[in-house]
């Protein structure tokens, strides 16, 4: 500013006056650039052309006046000092004048303060200026900063993955409508700490505290944590979500808090899980399909070759052609009973779907046992049973029918000649399964030779007894399409036990 | 039952001891008939049939621990039967001396055509050949 010329206007008619007051600014080293004008004209233009920095004014002019000039320069965008320097003025005056916004006035006959009043003056307009220069880059930073953290709030209430924050007691902080939805539920902030689920449970579904969630470790050890966890809502449902509590610090590298980005992975788990089942499913019939390889290269090309080989030798012996056609004829009869059995087994396999419901134990054992009265009545059989434990079971009626008929009939067939044959059949439940076991005094099977036979299609263990190999395949076959598994106990010449294993509740899939 | 069946292996042996032999291990009556005609028909053997693969075993360790006869050209061997089935059969044979059985071709004579029974098979020393039923004219050429 003092490198600088300073611009000043000044407005006074008297020449020896003006001389005056620019000698005594130069005599103070006051560096100025004065523009001297008397007329209302002159001053206005002045004020526009010339941008003065300061005004000294002179009161009173042929037809313009001071108060005049200063309502026009506050009138003008200009902000700068306006300094009355006149000869004696009244009290009334001086105090209208200060009213109207003069800077300073000074009076003619002492004009050694006009320097000062000067540089003063332009120093408190600086002050002022600059003042006022910071309020406004204030101003607009918190505007910048009021926006900012309106988009940010938007953007976190609005965004689909869900998100909140607690403080380093745990205490929560922020959440957005999604972490509302994950929740289930609006969390009561003066109670909950460091989640707002209703309840947690780890990925094997033991149950986890709030204190020892992913989002309260992280908090209390300082450490970044991802890790998967199940939560559940009020209304009973359960999400599987990844959590992903990260840590804040601040400057002191003090932890303050921390903030989790929870991502729901349900879709994608049950969509795993379906996965998984569809592959089993297909690993399973592709086994099927193996066994079914190995049926017709064995089974079925039996009576085949047996054919082939009886027209071969067909004429050789006239005398031995009516037996000959006799063994075809029986040859063709066995093919045709192994492709319809085959039949039956495939229907079985491709029916997955079929409606559920409760199937009493009770009834279906009586309606087996109608059918087998006569096979029963000639073995002699005693068949008891006990259902106290599980009356029965959500299942499909038809199957599990065909598994009792088939499961029981063997039974019978396989008593010990010598003997009563007692059958007792008995349903327990367990954590996940109702399990119905046949258990029976007869010939019994060894499962260290013939385990792996036991289920196989046409596998026969007992050729001395009649049957295909049909039964105990399509037991198992039918058990594990409803979800189960069938074990078996068994002591040679002592008898065995079967037991069916059928799954409680099928739909047990979280939803 | 039993004696009869001694008496019959009796009979066979007898028959046997003048001429070449064949032995079939088949418990299916049927194709033990076709087998015979085919081979008796064409060739100049005699069969022994065994519808038991237990009993086949017990003749042929007499044979081998007697020397009373000379052991049969061919053996033909069923895979599926009851009680003792074909590849037990070949493991219980496994257990004998090899250098007697050597000169006797073990065949496997089955109805399978299955490539995993053709590639077990393989995997003992004593088979000679592995046959889908029926046993044609043409076949047992290619073994003799």
């Amino acid at each position: 500013m003092i490198n600088e010329k300073i611009r000043i206007l000044h407005l006074e008619d008297e020449e020896s006056d003006s001389e005056l007051i620019a000698r005594l600014l130069k005599k103070s080293n006051i560096a100025c650039d004065v523009k001297l004008v008397n007329t209302r004209n002159q001053y206005k233009t002045a004020l526009h052309e010339f941008k003065p920095e300061i005004i000294l004014s002179d009161h009173g002019l042929p037809a313009f006046n001071s108060i005049e000039a200063l309502e026009i320069l506050r009138k003008s965008n200009l902000d700068i000092p306006f300094i009355l320097v006149t000869g004696a003025v009244s009290e009334e005056f001086a105090v209208v004048a200060v009213q109207k916004g003069v800077d300073d006035y000074i009076l003619k006959d002492r004009l050694h303060r006009l320097p000062v009043a000067v540089t003063n003056a332009l120093e408190k307009y600086r002050i002022e200026a600059e003042r006022k220069k910071t309020e406004r880059e204030k101003e607009e930073a918190r505007k910048r900063i009021e926006e900012s953290e309106k988009l940010y709030n938007q953007l976190v209430h609005d965004l689909p993955a869900a998100v909140y924050t607690c403080d380093s007691q745990g205490n929560i902080m922020i959440y957005n409508k999604a972490a509302e939805t994950l929740w289930g539920r609006v969390p009561d902030r003066s109670k909950e700490k460091w989640s707002g689920a209703w309840k947690l449970y780890d990925k094997e579904n033991v149950p986890v505290t709030h204190e020892s969630s992913p989002m309260a470790r992280a908090i209390k050890e300082g450490i970044k944590i991802e890790e998967e966890i199940i939560i559940e809502r009020p209304d009973g449902t359960k999400r599987y979500v990844v959590m992903h509590p990260t840590p804040t610090f601040n400057g002191e590298g003090i932890i303050i808090g921390a903030s989790n980005m929870m991502i729901d992975i349900t879709e994608i788990k049950n969509a795993n899980v379906e996965t998984l089942m569809l592959v089993d499913r297909l690993q399973l019939k592709n086994k099927e399909l193996g066994q079914f390889g190995y049926m017709i290269s064995h089974n079925l090309r039996a009576p085949i070759a047996r054919i082939l080989g009886l027209a071969s030798i067909f004429d050789v012996d006239p005398k031995e052609n009516q037996f000959i056609v006799d063994k075809i004829a029986e040859a063709a009869n066995d093919l045709d009973n192994i492709v319809r059995d085959i039949n039956t087994v495939v229907s079985v396999r491709n029916s997955e779907k079929g409606k559920r419901e409760f199937v009493a134990f009770e009834t279906q054992l009586r309606l087996v046992m109608q059918v087998l009265h006569q096979e029963i009545s000639e073995s002699k059989a005693v068949i008891t049973s006990d259902f106290r434990h599980a009356k029965g079971v959500f299942t499909i009626r038809n199957y599990f029918y065909s598994i009792l008929y088939n499961v029981l009939s063997n039974a019978i067939k396989f008593k010990l000649p010598e003997g009563p044959l007692h059958i007792h059949i008995h349903s327990t439940e367990e954590k996940d399964y109702i399990c119905l076991s046949v258990r029976d005094n007869g010939s019994g099977i060894d499962l260290n030779k013939n385990g792996t036979k036991l289920f196989g299609l046409f596998k026969k263990l007992n050729h001395s007894v009649p049957g295909k190999g049909v039964g105990l395949h399509l037991v198992k076959t039918q058990v594990e399409s409803l979800g189960g598994k069938v074990e078996v106990k068994s002591k040679v010449n002592e008898g065995s036990e079967f037991s069916i294993y059928l799954p409680k509740n099928h739909d047990s899939v979280i939803s | 039952m039993k004696v009869r069946n001694l008496a019959s292996i009796c009979l066979k042996i007898m028959t046997a001891l003048s001429a070449k032999n064949i032995l079939l291990i088949d418990d299916d009556p049927v194709a033990n008939l076709v087998n015979q005609r085919i081979i008796e028909c064409h060739f100049d053997f005699k069969t022994v049939v065994f519808t038991d693969a237990h009993m086949a075993l017990q003749q042929l360790k007499q044979w081998l621990l007697l020397h009373t006869m000379p052991l049969p050209e061919i053996i033909f061997l069923d895979i599926d039967m009851p009680e003792m089935n074909g590849w037990e059969f070949l493991e219980e044979l496994h257990k004998l001396p090899m250098l007697y059985l050597a000169k006797c071709r073990i065949v496997i004579l089955t109805s399978s055509i299955d490539l995993d029974d053709i590639e077990k098979s393989k995997s003992y020393k004593a088979v000679f050949d592995f046959v889908s039923k029926p046993l044609t004219v043409e076949k047992l050429k290619s073994l003799v």
